[in-house]
């Protein structure tokens, strides 16, 4: 079922239209939230189900933005993964990121930080060039690997990898040039 | 909704992602866990079908929203009636697990149904108690490993809720309880093995979840398995600090004109809140 049908069924029919809208999405809202959260399993489902529900408080909101609603599905996942990974770093209830992201590379903590929040990356990425845009989307709203960013894109991993740490070095210049320091 | 600008909500939107697929377990299990948390009144069928009555519950939760309106104008007048705290409570209580039932609250601020806990036995030692998802049937039996069963629904659908905050029952789990006390509702389920401790100190967390939660409406079965509503209310506190909730049976009569309230079951804290 295309995204614009499952808003409009939504609309219709919440339920119907919530289930359309989890078949569709469940993988990748299950994929970004399970690895922010990859240090508390516990908390995946809970979140995964939040998303849906914010999505489905909000899909009036989304509508009026035709053809968005992955990426609001992605980004509300995001942002609930990250606001639970916070408040369980605060609680002390995650087990170190040392441990649970040697088989990674994907450094959460690195994008839960702000420094990568939505606001400084939309600069960045208004001066990007594709596909280095993707790329950084890729990595910083979808959480991918590199692995997995070279088989979606078809690109040379070094070239990925690249192409990573020239927008850090970027981001970095942009946070100097703005006054704020890490 | 969110902080991002809609550029990159347009860039995620282009990028490809159909490698991300969610199995047909997976799909099915959050929707269930979705449904409940917007408090969806989907009630399907349950295990035990020859016991209760699917119709019975269906045509409870079509009535549910008018009759709490009407409780909500009957309280003041059955409060008049309620015994002091001194007073020996005439009704079976929590403590002494003489109640004819176990109290279940299912349902909360956004009215939705939970689970349902079915008793096999009347007795409440070495009973039978399974936890029904009515949503798929799904059983969850707790036989024998417990001495009694809460359901408490914690109301509100959002995450940030502090109505759902895990740490309220974390905070008793170093008292030494031998109960099971599930915390669900809105799709939030905890349970939560809690050995040794005494009934006050047991009820005492129990009612002050329910104080700090406000009243409950609830399902709750009879011994012959049959299905009636009730609503469960924090009365006051007397002057000694002891607590009172209680809980009226609204099934037996007709509700529409305030009649036959079959039961009142008062439950005390010795505890000061």
């Amino acid at each position: 079922m295309s995204d614009a049908a499952i808003i409009a069924l939504l609309e219709s029919n919440s339920q119907e239209g919530l289930h359309e809208l989890i078949k569709r999405y469940r993988g990748l809202v299950g994929s970004i939230v399970g690895r922010i959260l990859i240090a508390y399993p516990l908390d995946i489902e809970e979140c995964i189900a939040d998303t849906f529900v914010s999505v489905w408080r909000h899909s009036k909101q989304i509508s009026s933005c035709k053809g968005t609603l992955k990426g609001f599905v992605a980004c509300i996942s995001r942002n609930i993964a990250i606001d639970r990974y916070r408040k369980l770093v605060k609680e002390r209830r995650v087990i170190p990121l040392e441990e649970s992201e040697m088989q990674s590379d994907i450094n959460i903590a690195e994008i839960v930080e702000s420094k990568y929040d939505a606001v400084l990356i939309q600069y960045l990425i208004d001066d990007m060039t594709e596909p280095n845009r993707e790329i950084f989307i890729r990595k910083f709203f979808l959480i991918q690997t590199n692995k997995e960013i070279v088989e979606y894109m078809g690109l040379d991993e070094k070239q990925v990898k690249n192409r990573i740490y020239q927008g850090k070095l970027r981001l970095k210049a942009m946070l100097k040039e703005r006054g704020v320091s890490r | 909704m969110t902080n991002y600008n809609y550029d990159i909500i347009d860039i995620i939107s282009s990028i490809n992602t159909d490698n991300y697929v969610a199995s047909d377990m997976e799909i099915e299990k959050t929707y269930q866990y979705v449904m409940d948390k917007l408090g969806f009144n989907v009630i399907g069928n349950t295990k035990s079908t020859s016991r209760h009555n699917v119709k019975k519950y269906l045509e409870i939760a079509a009535g549910f929203v008018f009759i709490i309106a009407v409780l909500t104008l009957l309280i003041p007048k059955v409060n008049q009636q309620i015994p002091s705290a001194d007073s020996k409570p005439p009704y079976p209580t929590f403590n002494n697990k003489v109640s004819e039932t176990i109290p279940i609250y299912i349902g909360g601020s956004d009215m939705g149904m939970g689970y349902i806990l079915e008793r096999e036995e009347p007795s409440i030692q070495d009973t039978a108690i399974v936890l029904i998802n009515p949503l798929t049937g799904e059983t969850i039996d707790f036989t024998g490993e417990w001495e009694y069963v809460l359901t408490v629904a914690t109301g509100g659908v959002t995450s940030d809720n502090c109505q759902h905050d895990p740490n309220y029952i974390i905070d008793y789990s170093q008292l030494d309880y031998k109960e099971y006390i599930y915390f669900g509702g809105s799709g939030k389920c905890y349970i939560k093995r809690i050995e040794g401790g005494s009934e006050t100190e047991k009820t005492d967390m129990i009612w002050s979840y329910i104080l700090r939660e406000g009243s409950r409406v609830g399902i709750e079965l009879k011994k012959d398995g049959s299905p009636y509503l009730y609503i469960l209310y924090f009365v006051g506190e007397t002057d000694e600090g002891t607590v009172l909730f209680q809980a009226i049976d609204v099934s037996g009569g007709d509700v529409e004109k305030g009649e036959n309230f079959t039961r009142i079951i008062e439950f005390k804290s010795s505890r000061k809140y």
